[in-house]
Parts: structure tokens; C-alpha cells; sequence
């Protein structure tokens, strides 16, 4: 236990912040459209519907990425790294622990956050539980295993950030396209968004399985993050 | 005193422009996003009434070549400045004959120079894609001068911002802010409830120019309700360019701040 406090300690305040802080940005967003909405003449149904939208993206499009970053950033650029792999346990041992507990402070606060959205009425989206936990669940863990694996890959923790960034907005962007293209829309990262009335892809079928999808390639993602860790010179060499 | 203050200017920008161009890390992550784009571009170019003319084809490429890469650019640019200090390279540069803000103002636009040259290549390639579609080698200058008004303006603005914020921040929450301020920029203003800078003289995406000077104006851009003449595009570069400015006179600012108060 001790162990595991003090690689919490070894993460930081930062680190377990920034998932609550996207709580914070989006929840204080989606209060001021509806705020918007009712003080401009708009019918509370519909105040109640914008929150409600704000809250699921902040579910399926907040939480995944910036849990992406804060893993591509812990991954690597580790400042006592010589002094790491000389111990008994091994880097790559520790490095997935911290790895793991980002994880599941991620799913904590995606967890709460949905059973707060669920009981106070505030839950918008059409697919069956317990199935739609994969709304969030999925994004998550490709986002997280996507950093860490980008992170070894790139051997650079920002530029890890910045395609995970430029996925981010690629995939709000261009997704049009990106759902027209039956292979790409697969793997579309915040399907459930579109699969709102009024959304790119209305009811889609393809949705568990597009989740799925999503939960192999995050654990591919996993095992590549997992082997490169085990590369001691590679991890000694310079940034890229 | 002047030119030599000059030269070590130069300097600087010399050394940090070649720095960042061999950031391998920068050219694999801008190739790796370069395929999403590339991917729309080829089912896009001459299949939709947006884009079925060399013109239009160009405009939709810049647009969405000016919103994704800029922001690509910022959060790469996201720890040139923490980089100094982790690196302990800091303390030895300050003891340099230049100055901590000529040094600031050398690793802006050197960095952000560099980091131009992938996506002018990017934006090349796209344009060769293009003009091999309608077979019109004439977009190729009207495609540079698109990336010299509308992309390289969006770069400086996002690099100026990207190193006076993370003299202070934490380069992934600089990184995560980034993404919002870019999302908030970008939407659409007749959708969202709230005031954006989209279609506002303060908007860094290259609408103005790429609707005042190239007359591209795709009905979801924020400018449908302006009619923008050049001047007007003009106006809002003057504006972005002079917001990077301010950004990094604060940053120099922050800085010796942070160097009085270490």
C-alpha cells in the first residue's frame, strides 16, 4: 500500500487533476448554455437537453483525450531513469503500475460522473445499459493505451500529446467523411454523439461493434506500450 | 550595440530553426495526421458542390489543413520552453551575452519556422493531389500564397500563445486548454449559444483571408453573414499577428519574473 501511495505521490497532484478539471471546464459550459438558453427565451426541455448533450460530450469527447495526454506524459520522460533501471523491479513494471492507477482514477471519475449524469436526469444517450458504460469506457482506454504506446513510439511525451490533439479535433472536424467511409467509421472515437437524433449517424447499428473495435485496438495499443517498455537503451536514448 | 544584439537575433533564430527541423518526433506526428487529411481530400476533391472546382478544392484543403495543423504546430511547440529547464540548458544560456527576450523572440520564430516547413510540404503535396484531379497547374501558386495569408498567420499566432503559456503552465494542461480554446474558436457561431471568436476579427483560422482575398467561403465558416473585403482580411491579420505580438511581450515579461523570483 505504501508502494502504491508514494508512486501516487511520484505522479502527482497534476496528473490526477487534469481528468477533474475537464469535469469542471465542461460541466461550468454546459450550465452556461442552458443559462443561455433560458435567458433568452428558450423552453427549460430545451436548457435541460443542451446541459444534458454538454455532459454526454463531456463523457465521450472530455474525458478520453485529456486522460490520453496525462498517460503520454507519464510514460516517458521519466527523470531518474538510469537510476530506474538499475533496480530490482523492473521499469517496465513500474512505469505500467503508474500506467494502471491513471486508468483507474480515469474510469473512477468517468464511472461517478455517468451515475451522477444517469440519477440526476441528466442522461441523453439511446444505447441499453449495461452496454452503454462502452461510451465511455472504450474512447478511454484507446486514448490512454494510444498515448502511452505514442509516447515510447515518438520518444517524445509532447508530440504524443499533440497527434492525440490533432486526432481530438480531426475526428469532430472531418466527421462527415470519416462516417461515410465504412471501414473508418469502425473506429470512429465519439460515435455515440452522432448517434443522437439530429447527429451524423443517427441509431447506427454499428455501434457495438464499432466499441469493440476500439477495446482490441486499445489493447493492441497496450501490448505495444508494454514491449517497448523492455527496450532499457532505447529508453536511455535521446529525445526525438 | 544594435547589430550586434542583431546578429546574436539571428543567431538564435538560426539555431532553434535548425533544432526543431530535426525533431524527428515533429515529422513523423505531422505525417501520421497528414494521412486523416490526405484521406479527405481524396474522397472530398470534385465530389461534392464544395469543392468541384480547383478553387473551391484549394480553399476546403487550406481550411482544413489551417485548422488541424496549427493546432498541431501549438501543442508541438508546448514544451520548447519547459525543454530549457528540464534539460538544465536554462541557467547555461543565461549567462550568454544575449538577452533572455532576444533569446525569446529567437526561439519563437525560429521554432515556429521550422515548424511550418512539414506543413508547407503538407499543403504542397495536397496541392499536387489537386492540381492532378482538375489538371490545372495553376493552383500551385494560389496555393502558396494561401499558406503565406491563411496558414502561416494561424502558426504564428498559435506559437506565440503556445510559448508565453507554458513559461508558466504545465505543458499537458497547456495542451488540453489549447484543444478547448480551439474547439470554442472554431465552432460554428450560429449553433453554439454562447459568443466565439469565429467570425470575429479576433478568429486565428484563416476565415478572413481565405473569404477577403481568395473569396472561398464555405457555408459552415463563421463568415456567412460578412461580406469581407481584402482590407478586412487584412485588418484581422494585423489583429492575430499583433495578439502574438502582446502574447510574447508578456511571455519576456513572465519570464524575468520567473528569473527574479526563482
Amino acid at each position: 500500500m505504501s508502494r502504491l501511495y508514494y508512486e501516487a505521490r511520484a505522479l502527482g497532484a497534476r496528473t490526477f487533476g487534469l481528468p477533474l478539471l475537464a469535469v469542471a471546464i465542461f460541466v461550468g459550459v454546459s450550465w452556461l448554455a442552458a443559462y443561455d438558453v433560458q435567458a433568452t427565451g428558450g423552453t427549460a426541455t430545451r436548457a435541460h437537453g443542451d446541459a444534458a448533450l454538454g455532459l454526454l460530450f463531456l463523457l465521450e469527447f472530455g474525458l478520453p483525450p485529456v486522460a490520453g495526454i496525462a498517460a503520454a506524459y507519464l510514460v516517458s520522460g521519466n527523470p531518474a531513469i538510469e537510476l530506474h533501471l538499475s533496480l530490482k523491479r523492473s521499469y517496465a513494471a513500474t512505469t505500467l503500475l503508474r500506467l494502471g492507477m491513471l486508468t483507474l482514477w480515469a474510469i473512477a471519475v468517468c464511472a461517478v460522473t455517468s451515475a451522477v449524469m444517469r440519477q440526476t436526469g441528466y442522461w441523453l444517450a439511446p444505447q441499453p445499459t449495461p452496454l452503454d458504460q462502452l461510451i465511455w469506457l472504450a474512447p478511454l482506454l484507446w486514448f490512454i493505451s494510444a498515448g502511452a504506446m505514442l509516447s515510447l513510439l515518438l520518444r517524445s511525451r509532447v508530440a504524443a500529446g499533440a497527434v492525440l490533439g490533432m486526432i481530438w479535433l480531426g475526428e469532430l472536424f472531418f466527421r462527415g467523411q470519416i462516417l461515410e467511409n465504412i471501414y473508418l467509421r469502425n473506429v470512429y472515437l465519439f460515435l455515440t454523439l452522432e448517434t443522437l437524433p439530429g447527429g451524423s449517424a443517427p441509431d447506427a447499428v454499428y455501434w457495438t461493434q464499432s466499441r469493440l473495435t476500439l477495446l482490441a485496438m486499445a489493447a493492441a495499443f497496450f501490448l505495444i506500450a508494454a514491449a517497448l517498455l523492455r527496450r532499457n537503451e532505447a529508453l536511455l536514448g535521446h529525445e526525438a | 550595440m544594435g547589430t550586434s544584439q542583431t546578429s546574436a537575433f539571428l543567431g538564435v533564430v538560426h539555431y532553434e530553426f535548425a533544432m526543431q527541423l530535426r525533431r524527428k518526433a515533429m515529422w513523423v506526428g505531422l505525417s501520421m495526421i497528414s494521412a486523416l487529411l490526405f484521406f479527405i481530400l481524396i474522397v472530398t476533391t470534385g465530389k461534392s458542390p464544395n469543392t468541384d472546382t480547383p478553387q473551391d478544392a484549394l480553399g476546403y484543403m487550406a481550411s482544413g489543413l489551417t485548422f488541424l495543423l496549427s493546432i498541431g504546430a501549438g501543442l508541438l511547440l508546448a514544451n520548447r520552453i519547459p525543454r530549457d529547464r528540464t534539460l538544465r540548458v536554462e541557467e547555461v544560456l543565461r549567462v550568454t551575452p544575449v538577452s533572455d527576450s532576444i533569446r525569446l523572440f529567437g526561439k519563437y520564430l525560429g521554432a515556429t519556422l521550422a515548424v511550418s516547413i512539414p506543413i508547407l510540404l503538407i499543403q504542397l503535396a495536397q496541392t499536387a493531389y489537386i492540381a492532378n484531379y482538375f489538371q490545372d497547374g495553376a493552383v500551385f501558386p494560389r496555393s502558396l500564397a494561401m499558406f503565406f495569408t491563411v496558414t502561416l498567420p494561424a502558426l504564428f499566432f498559435v506559437g506565440a500563445f503556445a510559448l508565453a503559456f507554458t513559461t508558466f503552465l504545465w505543458p499537458p494542461l497547456f495542451q488540453f486548454l489549447l484543444v478547448g480554446y480551439w474547439v470554442w474558436a472554431n465552432g460554428n457561431p450560429d449553433d453554439l449559444p454562447f459568443f466565439t471568436p469565429n467570425g470575429t476579427l479576433l478568429s486565428a483560422n484563416g476565415d478572413y483571408a481565405l473569404k477577403g482575398l481568395f473569396a472561398y467561403d464555405l457555408p459552415s465558416m463563421g463568415l456567412s453573414h460578412t461580406d469581407v473585403t481584402p482590407w478586412l482580411a487584412l485588418a484581422n491579420l494585423a489583429v492575430i499577428l499583433g495578439l502574438a505580438a502582446l502574447a510574447l511581450i508578456a511571455a519576456s515579461g513572465i519570464q524575468s519574473w520567473r528569473y527574479r523570483n526563482a
